[in-house]
């Protein structure tokens, strides 16, 4: 770090070649920084076309001169390991969707209240559901489990008598409970998110709709949803890429379903067991990450701007 | 961000046949239709159902492929990544309606998000539709909220498997007994079509009695047996007189109409006379069905009571409802998934393992007594670490800087610091006295009473100079380093999964706001800067468990004497062979060439006064003659010459060794986490001012400077804002641990401490507990947030 700083105050007293030398210092350490982060998941990939024996003989970096086989990734494709990642890919998009689509449709609505109807309290209940962004998902794991395998009942004080809140639906180790789960939490930050962006809008807009005497509902529709599109957007990645990459609701959700288990907790399941499957690990975890990289490299201006917008209002 | 220009379809522009969306997507859908009848041939499902769920998930292909191909065509990118998103576009939709189509299980789970969203939106429309009618046409509104209310009603009271109150004749079946929810809807919307319409309050009042009487006792006949209440006088009287007296009070006491909160009153107390009192169950049909039918009357009276709100009034009940409309299912669905179960679990943390008995905080008491949880018995072991060596010397080193920068700059030692630097000097003296003896708690007590002393004195210092205290200067950067050596030597002796976590938190938030803030700040109009970052932030597209997977192929370590097949491992045997094969001569002696000219850098810079590359030189100097030492004696990593000459292997077990294997893992964590400080760091400093920076190049200011001086505190809300989210991120670490150890080897973290706890062993009360900590552990950071908005809103 203390190298970075080359100072330009002090070069006729270190010289010009010095200068150069210690200029060149912080280029270098970016690029090695970079050569750190690429290492990882390229070793990964080349190891991903090696068999077993080969992988377990030498290092990836040994590949030139050995031929590569696709093996690992038709083997865990299949139905042989775990159920198979394939089963556990579409699984992935059954949680992944609805726990994109639905936030983003709710959101909308509050988002847009919040920035364009008054209403009393409004700013409290604003601010109120946004400090919910913190709220650690594990503070709610055991009693959402507890509602999806059972229902929820509150029992009447005094009267002893049973109300059925929330029927039991048999959602335990289904896919369902992992985008329920998924939406509230994702509701907060959505919000958010939608919020700051449809405040922004000019004014100007929703006062000349409203003169020519449309109502909130046409305003919404015809006006502020085909104008969100960019932020709804950089939301919907950011949360696809989210639900997609979860593992902790989908195993405490699905368990040990393997019908419903979807691709991070399979590669889990694999890396359980790293010693008789580790061959394929290589290739499970890059199926597992194909459909984000693909996202990140198609969509990066959205993906970066979703984490932005996230972080840094304005 | 500016209003982005909605997406200008490119077709607009275009004639044709193909310009108008409605023809496009009308066209997608019989294609993919026709489709589907080929690609799957109709399986033994009923006609209508499988013709209409190809129809839906045609519909929704057809919509999803015109919208994507728009907005692929429409953005303006290079053209091979315009190629990427287009057959992105086109073949993502195609896929998912080809899975749907052969796939049961893609094909459910497709129809439910259809099902999903079209409802809801239904329901959306259609609570829409309902408030427009406040405003102008009154009593249909009242007709409509008087179905959907009793219709609502109707249905809790069949469906509640609980409840089940209302059923059909004697021995119905389920679905008879749902024929009365329309039936009581239409009474519902007649008695509110008729209270609307009435022109006379007397009018208006008939028409509830009526229609509340007719709803009552078409409920009280078929009343479930179980549901018959059996009723005795003296409730019957004393409840609803007393109910009646509340009421008229608490009208007269809010200036409302007397009679209706009589009758309100009167109302609840027969409610409470004939259902909640007495036993249910022991009375006659006859007995339900007067009970519920002079409750239906009670109710109907005071809706017709009521006056019809003029036309302000309804304006405002307009705004109400749109709000709700608005709001609420968000809000709904926040309370039933997020905000009650984490009240529940602050609850269940109270009790026992199964929740069935309270049990106070003996839950937290076991877990705190957990020595796996805590363990702060190392804490005598500090001084001996060495971390805690690198500590006292980088402190020393600080010192000298900050003292060197203010007798520069004021010609003046301060008293201060002159004193920190005396305690400095003892504490390296201690420290390296005690090296390589027993943890003494003497001694190590003395130890930390010295650094507890030069702390405090230095941060008198820091504070009396606020402002001009030197932290920006090389002095400063000497100090962090120092604190976070120290803070390594401290974590690694107390152990524990609390302090595990405190330590993630620690070093994964100063690592990668540190190193992110680095990159961007390097890579900042540098050549190829977006491939730079482009890779740097890659990994936040993998998922934990991934990245977990990716690293642990990083960390393997076969047994020794085998060809390491970890990039990690393979180096550090490829080190070990280097200092012990017949290269190690020449490669010491460059090392030794390599730090002897950065020592006379060091000195050049000093005499230049440029103190960050005097630090910066002699920082890289000195693991270099420490390197050139052990490549002449018996050799570094992987391989060690043993003093009879023999060579021994040895391997990095790195998820395995206490207590750095949490810092090992904590390396993936970064490696994601850097990327993500780095893009927000990167925005943030392209932000900054352009004649800010001009400003400070034309005062002379280095490019360092500039970075300490105007860079950092610009973007320092946003350092603020990236450290936050980090540390509510790192805080709740599970699926990196749970992958690579599941906490064994003294890794467990709270996240993964909770989960096992709840899920592996069934203790609801502990895990509880611990999902209690969790939460209580980001409360601060979660203030600061709230904090934060709370003053950008205004």
């Amino acid at each position: 770090m203390a190298s970075i700083a080359a100072p330009t105050g002090g070069v006729q007293g270190l010289g010009r070649r010095t200068y150069r030398f210690l200029s060149a210092v912080p280029t270098g350490v970016l690029w090695s920084l970079v050569l750190l982060w690429f290492v990882p998941s390229f070793g990964l990939l080349v190891n991903s076309f090696r068999t077993r024996d080969a992988q377990r003989a030498s290092g990836w970096w040994t590949i030139a001169g050995e031929g590569v086989t696709l093996d690992n990734y038709l083997t865990v494709l299949g139905t042989g390991v775990q159920g198979g990642l394939w089963k556990a890919t579409i699984n992935s998009f059954a949680i992944a969707l609805p726990a994109t689509v639905i936030p983003i449709a709710l959101a909308a609505f509050a988002a847009y209240a919040f920035a364009w109807i008054d209403f009393k309290g409004r700013d409290w209940i604003f601010i109120g559901t946004v400090a919910l962004l913190a709220i650690p998902l594990q503070t709610a794991l055991i009693p959402l489990l507890q509602m999806f395998s059972g229902g929820a009942h509150l029992t009447l004080p005094l009267v002893d008598k049973t109300l059925t809140v929330v029927p039991n639906l048999g959602l335990a180790g289904s896919v369902t409970a992992v985008w329920l789960t998924h939406t509230g939490f994702a509701l907060p930050f959505a919000i958010f998110l939608l919020h700051n962006y449809i405040a922004g809008l000019p004014r100007d807009l929703f006062e000349s709709a409203r003169i020519d005497g449309a109502d909130h509902f046409t305003v919404f529709t015809k006006l502020v949803l085909p104008l969100s599109v960019p932020v709804i957007a950089a939301f919907g990645i950011f949360q696809f890429l989210w639900t997609w990459n979860d593992y902790l609701v989908a195993v405490t959700m699905v368990g040990a379903n393997p019908d419903a288990l979807p691709s991070t907790a399979a590669i889990a399941s694999l890396s359980g067991e790293f010693g008789i499957y580790e061959h394929l690990l290589t290739a499970g975890a890059f199926v597992q990450a194909f459909v984000p990289i693909v996202v990140f490299f198609a969509l990066q201006r959205y993906f970066v701007r979703g984490i932005l917008a996230g972080s840094v209002k304005g | 961000m500016a209003a982005a220009p909605a997406a200008t379809p490119s077709t607009s522009t275009r004639s044709g046949p193909l310009a108008s969306p409605r023809l496009r997507v009308g066209l997608g859908v019989a294609v993919l239709a026709a489709g589907s009848l080929v690609v799957a041939p109709r399986e033994a499902e009923p006609l209508v159902r499988g013709l209409l769920v190809r129809l839906a998930l045609a519909a929704a292909a057809a919509t999803l492929l015109d919208v994507a191909v728009r907005a692929a065509l429409a953005s303006p990118r290079p053209p091979v990544r315009r190629a990427v998103v287009a057959a992105v576009a086109v073949l993502g939709p195609l896929a998912l309606w080809y899975g749907a189509m052969t796939d049961p299980r893609v094909r459910a789970a497709l129809v439910s998000v259809l099902a999903a969203v079209g409802i809801s939106a239904a329901l959306f429309v259609a609570a829409n539709r309902w408030f427009d009618l406040v405003v102008g046409r009154w009593s249909r509104f009242a007709a409509v909220s008087g179905a959907v209310v009793v219709g609502v009603l109707a249905l809790v009271l069949v469906g509640n498997r609980h409840l089940g109150l209302l059923v059909g004749p004697p021995d119905a079946r389920r679905d008879l007994s749902l024929a009365l929810v329309p039936v009581l809807a239409a009474a519902g919307a007649a008695l509110g079509w008729g209270t609307a319409r009435a022109a006379t309050r007397r009018g208006r009042l008939v028409a509830g009695a009526v229609g509340g009487l007719a709803i009552g006792a078409l409920a009280g006949a078929f009343l479930r047996p179980a549901a018959w209440p059996a009723l005795r006088i003296v409730p019957l009287v004393v409840s609803p007189i007393v109910g009646a007296v509340v009421g008229l009070a608490l009208a007269t006491a809010r200036r409302r109409s007397p009679w209706r909160g009589t009758v309100l009153g009167a109302t609840l107390g027969w409610l409470t006379g004939t259902w909640l009192v007495p036993v249910s169950g022991r009375g006659t049909s006859v007995e339900a069905f007067a009970a519920a039918a002079v409750l239906g009357l009670g109710v109907g009276a005071w809706i017709g009571l009521g006056t019809a709100p003029d036309a302000a009034a309804r304006i405002h009940l307009e705004r109400r409802a749109r709000v709700t409309i608005f709001v609420g299912p968000a809000l709904a669905f926040i309370g039933a998934t997020l905000l009650v179960p984490t009240l529940r679990t602050v609850a269940l943390s109270l009790r026992d393992r199964r929740s069935a008995n309270f049990v106070g905080l003996a839950n937290y008491r076991t877990i705190f007594r957990d020595p796996n949880f805590i363990d702060i018995g190392g804490w005598a072991g500090i001084p001996g670490r060495g971390g805690f060596t690198a500590f006292a010397v980088l402190l020393v080193v600080a010192l000298l800087l900050m003292l060197r920068g203010r007798r520069v700059t004021d010609g003046v030692w301060p008293p201060e610091l002159a004193l920190a630097s005396v305690g400095a000097v003892a504490v390296l003296a201690l420290t390296l006295l005690g090296r390589g003896q027993d943890p003494a708690p003497g001694r190590s007590l003395a130890v930390i009473v010295a650094v507890v002393a030069v702390a405090v004195l230095l941060v008198r210092y820091l504070v009396v100079n606020r402002g001009n205290s030197g932290l920006a200067g090389p002095g400063g950067a000497a100090m962090g380093a120092a604190l976070f050596v120290l803070a390594f030597a401290v974590f690694a002796s107390l152990r524990g999964t609390l302090f595990n976590n405190l330590w993630w938190v620690f070093t994964v938030t100063v690592a990668s706001t540190g190193l992110g803030l680095a990159v961007a700040a390097i890579a900042d109009r540098s050549r190829a800067e977006s491939l730079a970052k482009s890779i740097i932030f890659m990994p936040m597209a993998i998922s934990f468990v991934g990245a977990g997977i990716i690293w642990r192929f990083m960390f393997i370590a076969r047994p020794p004497g085998d060809r390491q097949t970890g990039v990690l491992n393979a180096a550090w045997n490829g080190i070990g062979r280097l200092s012990t094969g017949p290269w190690r001569v020449p490669v010491a002696l460059a090392l030794l060439v390599a730090a002897a000219g950065l020592v006379a850098l060091a000195l050049r810079a000093w005499r230049a006064d440029a103190g960050a590359v005097t630090g910066g030189s002699l920082v890289v100097a000195m693991p270099l003659v420490w390197l050139a030492a052990r490549f002449l004696g018996s050799g570094v990593g992987g391989v060690r010459r043993l003093p009879d000459g023999t060579l021994e292997e040895s391997i990095l077990l790195f998820l395995q060794t206490l207590p750095y294997n949490n810092v090992w893992m904590m390396v993936p964590f970064t490696w994601i986490y850097t990327g993500f400080s780095m893009v927000i760091f990167s925005s943030a400093i392209k932000a900054v001012p352009a004649d800010l920076l001009e400003a400070g190049r034309v005062d002379g200011g280095s490019e360092s400077q500039l970075f300490w001086r105007v860079i950092v505190p610009e973007i320092a809300p946003t350092i603020g804002v990236v450290i936050t989210t980090i540390i509510v991120v790192v805080t709740k670490v599970f699926d990196i641990v749970k992958v690579m150890t599941n906490g064994s080897f003294g890794t467990q973290v709270l996240a993964n401490d909770m989960w096992a706890r709840s899920f592996a062993q069934g203790d609801f009360g502990q895990g509880s507990a611990i999902a209690v900590m969790l939460f209580l552990s980001v409360l601060p950071v979660m203030y600061v947030n709230v904090r934060r908005m709370q003053k950008e809103a205004r």
